[in-house]
């Protein structure tokens, strides 16, 4: 019963967005604004840069809510709509997707597991991903984090499929150095 | 290090919340506002010129349509003549004329005193000028004149009636006004005669013919041709079969000429399969106009009594409605739909029977539209129709519906 309610809240606050009611805009503003900052947290790498496409996203969804049909989740298209964003944004910033240095490597070579996700906070995850080369965070945020297929990223970002897996490896292989080296420093 | 809690890192980064700054929201609130303002000004602004812009096009696509159409309608003008045939044939009339109206008088007296009808119609075709008159008329390929007015018209009621109070008092003052008017007025000015009194087909005045459209879904028929100019026989009396060769059929006419017609709808449209639509809703139709009634008796009589006239129709359209294509904001279809009439109305200086025997009572209408959604949730529409009459091949009109579609 509680979860018809929230969607009929949700309904509700989306017509009024479609409606360009500031009530409404202000309300769908409250409930999804630190979702969204902590995405574009993710990629923009420092707070100021998130914030800047905090407002520039929320700009963007009351500009285009009209073109929400009610068909699937909303939170996944605010989500969408957010990182699509937050990668404009970073296109503009700095040109990281010049990957013709890149040489390809198998993904096959990498299907290893973390051993080391319940043994870190979500800080330090987060501090680690922040230091990965550009090029590698975007598709490890993509992929893993938000669920998009190798098809898909390569589209995104312009770039091969086997581009997209050979980054998420090696962004991989980075985070697991990076782990390995804060082991050690714990050890000693 | 801090141990995540039954949570995979991943779920964790995903739905990670990040605090954001207070003033962040009144960055955007004030943003929002400018554009709020532009985007309710361009709402606003965008309907109005639209309607505007719709209606005015209605308006004067109607108008052209009805100058193009212009009713040609007989009617009784007086124009000076330009053939010299018949001031001729009136100045050898004119003393035959004379003797007639004597002949006239006498017949009255006659009648007054009890002599029958067919007597003093005897009596008047066996005046030796009057036959020369209708002699000369026949040969004469001109219209009709005058004289012939005096000569016949007697002659016609007597035939026609059986010497009731009523028709001798018709008779006698028919006389009494042929006398005092157009036969004095010949005899004292001969060159007056050149204006005559004759039928001709002539191209009326341009009327308020103009069609309104009132949008949504609101139409302002056009070319109709039942009604442009509506010819109602509302009385015939055949004469073929008497012993008076001269006369012509007596009739009245009646002559509709609408000065303005608005349809407008109110329709609601539910898919119910793919392209395929049902269409229902109320449908109001009224034409406003005057119309002229001719007595005609014989050849000659003629009266004509402008008066208005007001028809309203209010009918259930069914229908189906065929979508042909759907591009971004455009969209096509056709639609075809069945009239009920739930009621028609008329005013009060017209019958009935006239006007049934105009306008049908149920219509069909066939239209292909064109919509363009300028808005999610509204669109604004035009649908050339044409719309027929049932059991009546010639109560058929177009129409160009335009209006707005609101979509929920």
């Amino acid at each position: 019963m509680g979860i018809f309610k929230s969607l009929d809240q949700e309904t509700k606050i989306i017509k009024g967005c479609q409606k360009h009611k500031i009530a409404a805009q202000k309300a769908l503003y409250d409930q999804y604004a630190s979702k969204m900052l902590a995405i574009c947290r993710r990629y923009a790498g420092n707070l100021p840069d998130s914030e800047d496409l905090l407002q520039e996203g929320f700009m963007l969804v009351f500009e285009k809510i009209d073109q929400y049909r009610f068909q699937g989740s909303f939170e996944g298209w605010l989500r969408r709509l957010f990182v699509n964003h937050s990668l404009q944004f970073l296109r503009k910033k700095v040109h990281m997707y010049s990957l013709s240095d890149l040489h390809t490597v198998s993904y096959d070579d990498f299907q290893e597991k973390y051993e080391t996700e319940d043994s870190l906070s979500l800080q330090e995850i987060l501090n680690y991903i922040d230091q990965l080369p550009e090029g590698y965070k975007v598709v490890f945020n993509l992929y893993v984090l938000d669920g998009y297929t190798h098809q898909e990223i390569a589209e995104s970002l312009s770039i091969s499929v086997g581009t997209s897996k050979s980054q998420l490896a090696r962004a991989k292989m980075k985070l697991r150095l990076l782990l390995q080296q804060e082991v050690q420093k714990s050890i000693l | 290090m801090k141990q995540m809690e039954n949570k995979s890192w991943k779920d964790m980064l995903s739905n990670h919340e990040v605090e954001p700054n207070p003033d962040l929201w009144n960055n955007i609130e004030g943003k929002l506002n400018r554009k709020n303002t532009l985007f309710f000004r361009k709402r606003y602004f965008s309907v109005a010129a639209m309607l505007i812009a719709f209606l005015g096009s209605g308006y004067l696509i109607n108008l052209q349509l009805s100058e193009g159409d212009q009713p040609k309608v007989i009617s009784q003008i007086n124009t000076p003549s330009s053939t010299t045939e018949i001031p001729r044939i009136q100045s050898s009339l004119l003393p035959s004329f004379k003797e007639q109206i004597l002949h006239s008088k006498q017949k009255l007296a006659k009648i007054k005193n009890g002599h029958g009808i067919q007597f003093a119609y005897a009596q008047s075709t066996s005046t030796p000028n009057a036959a020369n008159i209708v002699e000369q008329s026949k040969n004469a390929e001109s219209n009709p004149i005058n004289e012939e007015t005096v000569h016949q018209q007697p002659a016609t009621i007597a035939n026609e009636s059986t010497g009731t109070p009523h028709q001798e008092k018709t008779l006698k003052g028919f006389l009494k006004d042929k006398e005092s008017e157009e036969p004095s007025q010949l005899a004292e000015n001969p060159e007056s005669s050149e204006i005559e009194n004759y039928w001709e087909p002539q191209v009326t005045e341009k009327t308020t013919n103009s069609n309104w459209i009132i949008a949504s879904n609101l139409s302002l028929p056009n070319n109709g041709n039942s009604s442009n100019s509506n010819s109602v026989k509302t009385s015939l009396f055949d004469w073929e079969n008497t012993d008076v060769p001269t006369f012509l059929p007596e009739q009245n006419l009646r002559r509709y000429t609408y000065s303005s017609r608005i349809e407008t709808e109110i329709v609601a449209v539910k898919q119910i399969q793919g392209a395929l639509s049902i269409v229902t809703g109320l449908h109001y139709f009224v034409e406003n106009g005057n119309y002229q009634q001719e007595n005609r008796t014989g050849t000659l009589n003629i009266n004509e009594l402008p008066g208005n006239y007001k028809y309203e129709q209010i009918s259930i359209p069914l229908g189906l409605r065929y979508q042909l294509f759907r591009k971004t904001k455009f969209n096509s279809y056709i639609q075809s739909t069945y009239n009920l009439s739930v009621s028609q109305e008329y005013s009060n200086s017209i019958t009935r029977t006239d006007l049934s025997d105009l306008y049908s009572k149920d219509h069909i209408s066939l239209g292909v539209g064109l919509e363009y959604r300028f808005l999610n949730w509204i669109g604004i529409f035009a649908e050339p129709s044409f719309i027929q009459g049932i059991g009546k091949s010639n109560d058929h009109r177009t129409s160009i519906k335009t209006g707005l579609n609101i979509h929920f």
